[in-house]
C-alpha cells in the first residue's frame, strides 16, 4: 500500500496554481517535497489533508480517500504550531489525549524529554525551535503511520535538527511508517529522504528516488563552445561566467570526453529553478 | 471534542477571567438596587456571549484555527464545541441571576410574576446574543465578525428594554414563555447555520 497517493491534483488561486500534481510515496519511505516560497508545497500539503478544497484530482492517504479517511493515523508539524499561548506542556497533553483515541502518554514525555522541551514555561514563552520540537513531540506521540511535516526543521539548530532528523529516521524503521517532508534546508532532506520531489510555480518539476537523482545527473565545467555541442534536452540547469559554463545534465545523453561530476540535490534544485527563467 | 472543551476551558480561565469577574460583580450589584436595573441584569449576559467570540478571536491569531485541522476533529465539532461554551456560559449567568434575584422576591422587592418576566427574558437574551453573532463569526471570521456583534448587541439591548421594561412594545407577560421558545428554536437555527458557513470556509 502506498502512503500517499496523488493523482491530478489541482488547485486555482488568484495568482497562483498548483497544475494537475501526481506523485506517489511508497509505504514505509521519507519523501522530500522541495520548492521555492510560494511554489505550492503548503498548499499540497494543505490539499493531501484535505484542509483546503481541491478543484480537481484525487488524493488518497494510507489507502483511503483523503476526503474521508481519519487523521488518527496521521501526525502533522506544520510550518507555524498553533498551539493557545498559555498553554503549557502538561494541558497540552491532556488536551490532545481528548482528541486521539491512540494517545500515548509515555511517549509525548518520553519525546519531550528527548528534545528538552521546558514543562513549565507557557508556550508564548517558547522560542520558534522549541514550538516546533512540541509539535514534533505531539505529531510522534499518537502512533501514527504517517508524518507530514511541513518545514518542520526550520528554527532549530543544527544539532537539535540532526537529532530530529534522527528521529524521523526511527519513526520510519517500521515498514508501516513513511513521512512526507518539506524544507527549505535541503541537506536535510538529503540526509533522510529515500525520494525527492521538485515543486515550481505550482507545477511538479520531477519525483524521483534520490539515489536515481544522483545516477542520472551529474555536473559539468566546459567552455561556451563545447556547451553548445551539447544536445539541449540534456541540459537541466546552467551558469554562465567569465571563466565559462556550468550544467547541470543528463549523464547519458553527454557525449564522451566531458568531464562528469556527481551533484547534489541542493545543486540540482537550485539549477533546475535558475535553469527555467 | 472533549479535548476541545479543555482546551476552551484552559483558554477561559486564562483569557476570559475579567469577564466571569465582570459577570459575578454586575449579577452582585443588580441584586442591590430597589428597583429595576436592567443594565446590571442584562450586562452579564451579554458578556458571557461574549467569551466563545473572545475564544475564536484568540484561536485565529494563535492559528490553532489552521492548526486543529490536521487533527482528527471535523468542523462540525469545531463549531459545536463553541456553542457548548455558549451553553455553559448561558447556564452560569442564568443560574447565578436566579438565585441573586430569588432573593430579592423573598426580600419583597419584585413581585414574583416580575420575577419570571425577568428571567424569560433573561434566557432570551442569552441564546440570542450568541446565536446572531457566532454564524457571522464563523462565516467572516473575528476580525470582521465582531462588528457583527456590536450591532447586535445594540439591537437586542434595545428590544429587550422595549420590550420587558413597559417600554412603547412591551409584551404581555404570557407572551415570555413563547419568545424563551423561539429563542431556542434560534439558537439551534444558529448552531446548524454556522456548521454549514464554517464547513465552506476556506482558512
Amino acid at each position: 500500500m502506498n502512503a500517499i497517493e496523488i493523482k491530478g491534483l489541482t488547485k486555482v488561486y488568484s495568482g497562483f496554481k498548483l497544475d494537475e500534481l501526481t506523485l506517489t510515496l511508497p509505504s514505509g519511505c521519507i519523501m522530500g517535497l522541495i520548492g521555492e516560497n510560494g511554489a505550492g508545497k503548503s498548499t499540497t500539503i494543505k490539499l493531501i489533508l484535505n484542509m483546503v478544497k481541491k478543484d480537481a484530482g484525487q488524493v488518497t492517504v494510507l489507502g483511503e480517500d483523503n476526503t474521508i479517511c481519519s487523521k488518527e493515523n496521521i501526525g502533522v508539524v506544520m510550518d507555524e504550531v498553533g498551539f493557545p499561548e498559555c498553554l503549557k506542556v502538561e494541558q497540552v497533553e491532556k488536551i490532545m489525549q481528548g482528541i486521539y483515541r491512540n494517545w500515548d502518554k509515555d511517549a509525548y514525555y518520553k519525546n519531550i524529554n528527548r528534545l528538552s522541551v521546558p514543562l513549565n514555561k507557557p508556550f508564548k514563552d517558547f522560542s520558534r525551535g522549541m514550538k516546533m520540537k512540541l509539535g514534533i513531540a505531539v505529531a510522534l506521540s499518537h502512533n501514527a503511520k504517517l508524518l507530514i511535516l511541513d518545514e518542520a526543521t526550520s528554527g532549530l539548530d543544527p544539532v537539535v535538527r540532526d537529532e530530529v532528523l534522527d528521529i524521523f529516521a526511527d519513526f520510519t524503521r517500521d515498514e508501516g511508517h513513511s513521512i512526507l517532508l518539506s524544507s527549505h534546508i535541503v541537506s536535510d532532506l538529503e540526509k533522510i529522504c529515500d525520494y525527492i520531489a521538485f515543486i515550481n510555480k505550482g507545477k511538479l518539476m520531477l519525483c524521483e528516488e534520490k539515489d536515481a537523482l544522483y545516477e542520472q545527473y551529474g555536473m559539468i565545467h566546459c567552455s561556451p563552445d563545447e556547451f553548445m555541442a551539447i544536445e539541449p534536452s540534456a541540459i537541466k540547469g546552467k551558469k554562465e561566467s567569465h571563466y565559462g559554463v556550468e550544467a547541470i545534465v543528463l549523464r547519458e545523453a553527454i557525449p564522451g570526453g566531458f568531464n562528469i561530476s556527481p551533484i547534489n540535490i541542493e545543486e540540482l534544485f537550485v539549477f533546475m529553478v535558475k535553469g527555467g527563467r | 471534542m472533549k479535548g476541545l472543551l479543555l482546551k476552551d476551558f484552559y483558554m477561559t480561565i486564562k483569557y476570559c477571567r475579567a469577564y466571569i469577574f465582570i459577570i459575578v460583580v454586575f449579577l452582585l450589584l443588580s441584586f442591590f438596587g430597589d428597583g429595576m436595573t436592567p443594565f446590571m441584569f442584562f450586562y452579564p449576559a451579554i458578556l458571557a456571549g461574549m467569551v466563545p467570540v473572545a475564544l475564536i478571536a484568540y484561536e485565529e491569531r494563535c492559528k490553532w484555527t489552521v492548526y486543529s485541522e490536521t487533527f482528527p476533529l471535523s468542523r462540525t465539532q469545531a463549531v459545536s464545541c463553541k456553542y457548548f461554551v455558549s451553553l455553559i456560559g448561558i447556564g452560569f449567568v442564568i443560574v447565578l441571576s436566579g438565585i441573586v434575584q430569588a432573593i430579592r422576591v423573598f426580600r419583597g422587592v419584585m413581585e414574583m410574576a416580575e420575577y419570571a418576566k425577568l428571567m424569560f427574558s433573561l434566557i432570551a437574551v442569552t441564546l440570542v446574543v450568541p446565536s446572531l453573532v457566532l454564524p457571522l463569526i464563523f462565516k467572516l471570521g473575528s476580525e470582521k465578525g465582531r462588528i457583527a456583534y456590536f450591532i447586535v448587541v445594540g439591537v437586542t439591548c434595545a428590544v429587550t428594554v422595549m420590550t420587558t421594561f413597559e417600554g412603547t412594545f412591551s409584551l404581555p407577560d404570557v407572551a415570555m414563555p413563547i419568545v424563551v421558545v423561539v429563542s431556542v428554536v434560534v439558537f439551534a437555527l444558529s448552531w446548524l447555520l454556522s456548521i454549514k458557513f464554517y464547513k465552506a470556509r476556506e482558512l
